[in-house]
């Protein structure tokens, strides 16, 4: 076991790791952050994305160990204070781009990361951007247009 | 998992020395292909050798003639670099075509050439452009060019305890262009079902002065169609010339029948990517001017 501090979602923790525990079961079962959804396990469905020092990454294929030092986001990290939406998670609700929903925090936050660095996107900009998240519901189309209007709304 | 001891020099000669002296070791860069093999039960390293913490193998530097990639540069960190696509587009196409931008935010350009998966997305484009390689191991360094550092699919010629540290660009001439064109089912997280990296060299009144071709998915490792190449000088971008390079290229080939692609439908492409990477080259050398830089 190794003791490793890094921040997450703004504040700064610490936690006691196994050389093979993974990003995404550190958050889920330590820090009790299970918005973080663990899918398919090999970096293929994007449901576990969370932001790693601001850039997108799966948290399946992450050693708890090598965010030491680091900064991680989660969907957990997005809302304000008092618990109110971030845009994005608010456009998401106006758009109906919601199904099952087990996609949806890894949606949102290759969203943020897109929106981050290109604050306005085009179409194939926002389909690109979710190129790495499966919705097995197929709701791709509101996905798309729920991204888009969070440009729109802050244009 | 397997359980493992995972170490992190904080530098080479350290990650050497590990390597070299720990059986059962590997070495962890970005952990896309390696953490997948062990989850999957594939392989069960004793130890991971992580290489986060070595400093200047994530810098591009551009050096004495040479864009320099330190081995542990991002997918996503080249396809940003506005010098790869000035100077090395065929390289930028590829890395924005690989995996996914989470998978590409993570993975590394020497962990893709030491897996040395025959579509590899990022070797077609290196060959194209002759890369090098550098190499640490307890004997000091090597440099050896990529082409020789491939050995049958998933095989490389890396020595027990030799790291890659870094792939040698060497910047092109002027009115110089590459493209690699990729033949997938779908756009994202997808490997080539084929691919073609071209690199070509204009005079200014548009005769072919020199070209290279590199195909990934058309033999065990990446091919250089070199035959086809020697069609390049002198020749011309048109129809013609285009379908006797793609049947020279395609002679050269040897793709296999996979449960991703047929053989035959591989070879019906190899000629149809060629021409039109070449086409692309055409069109970028005339956009930029001939001064890609």
């Amino acid at each position: 076991m190794k003791r490793i501090w890094f921040t997450l979602n703004g504040e700064s923790v610490s936690a006691e790791v196994k050389a093979n525990t993974l990003l995404v079961d550190l958050l889920r079962d330590h820090f009790h952050l299970t918005g973080t959804k663990m899918g398919c396990g090999y970096g293929e469905c994007g449901a576990c994305t969370v932001l790693l020092d601001g850039a997108s990454v799966n948290s399946c294929l992450v050693l708890a160990c090598q965010v030491a030092g680091r900064e991680v986001l989660t969907v957990e990290g997005l809302s304000g204070g008092e618990g109110e939406l971030h845009p994005i998670q608010k456009a998401f609700v106006a758009h109906g781009a919601v199904q099952c929903g087990v996609c949806t925090p890894g949606m949102v936050m290759s969203a943020k990361a897109l929106l981050d660095e290109n604050p306005r996107p085009g179409e194939r900009d926002a389909v690109k951007g979710i190129g790495g998240n499966l919705c097995r519901c197929t709701g791709y189309k509101k996905i798309v247009e729920a991204v888009l209007s969070v440009r729109e709304e802050e244009a | 998992m397997n359980d493992f001891e995972l170490f992190e020099p904080a530098s080479v000669e350290e990650a050497v020395g590990l390597l070299a002296g720990r059986r059962g070791s590997f070495v962890l860069a970005g952990g896309t292909d390696l953490l997948v093999r062990m989850k999957r039960g594939e392989l069960a390293p004793e130890n991971l050798i992580s290489l986060r913490l070595v400093p200047n193998l994530s810098s591009i530097r551009e050096e004495g003639g040479f864009l320099r990639l330190g081995a542990c540069v991002t997918h996503r960190a080249i396809e940003r670099s506005p010098r790869v696509r000035a100077l090395f587009p065929a390289l930028a196409d590829a890395e924005e075509s690989l995996g996914s931008i989470q998978v590409r935010n993570l993975g590394t350009i020497g962990g893709n050439l030491c897996n040395a998966a025959p579509s590899a997305d990022t070797v077609p484009p290196l060959v194209a452009h002759e890369a090098g390689l550098r190499l640490f191991g307890p004997e000091g360094e090597r440099r050896v060019p990529l082409e020789a550092f491939f050995a049958g699919p998933c095989g490389t010629t890396l020595k027990p305890g030799e790291l890659l540290t870094e792939i040698e660009l060497p910047v092109p001439p002027p009115r110089t262009s590459s493209a690699y064109l990729k033949l997938t089912r779908r756009s994202c997280m997808e490997l080539p079902l084929l691919g073609a990296a071209v690199r070509l060299s204009l005079d200014p009144d548009g005769t072919i002065l020199d070209g290279k071709i590199a195909l990934s998915c058309a033999g065990p490792v990446c091919l250089r169609a070199k035959k086809a190449e020697a069609l390049f000088p002198g020749a011309r971008v048109e129809d013609d010339f285009l379908e006797a390079l793609g049947r020279a290229a395609l002679e050269e080939a040897s793709p296999r029948e996979s449960f991703r692609c047929s053989a035959e439908y591989r070879r019906e492409m190899i000629p149809v990517l060629v021409g039109r990477a070449v086409r692309r080259c055409r069109e970028r050398i005339l956009q930029t001017g001939g001064d890609p830089a």
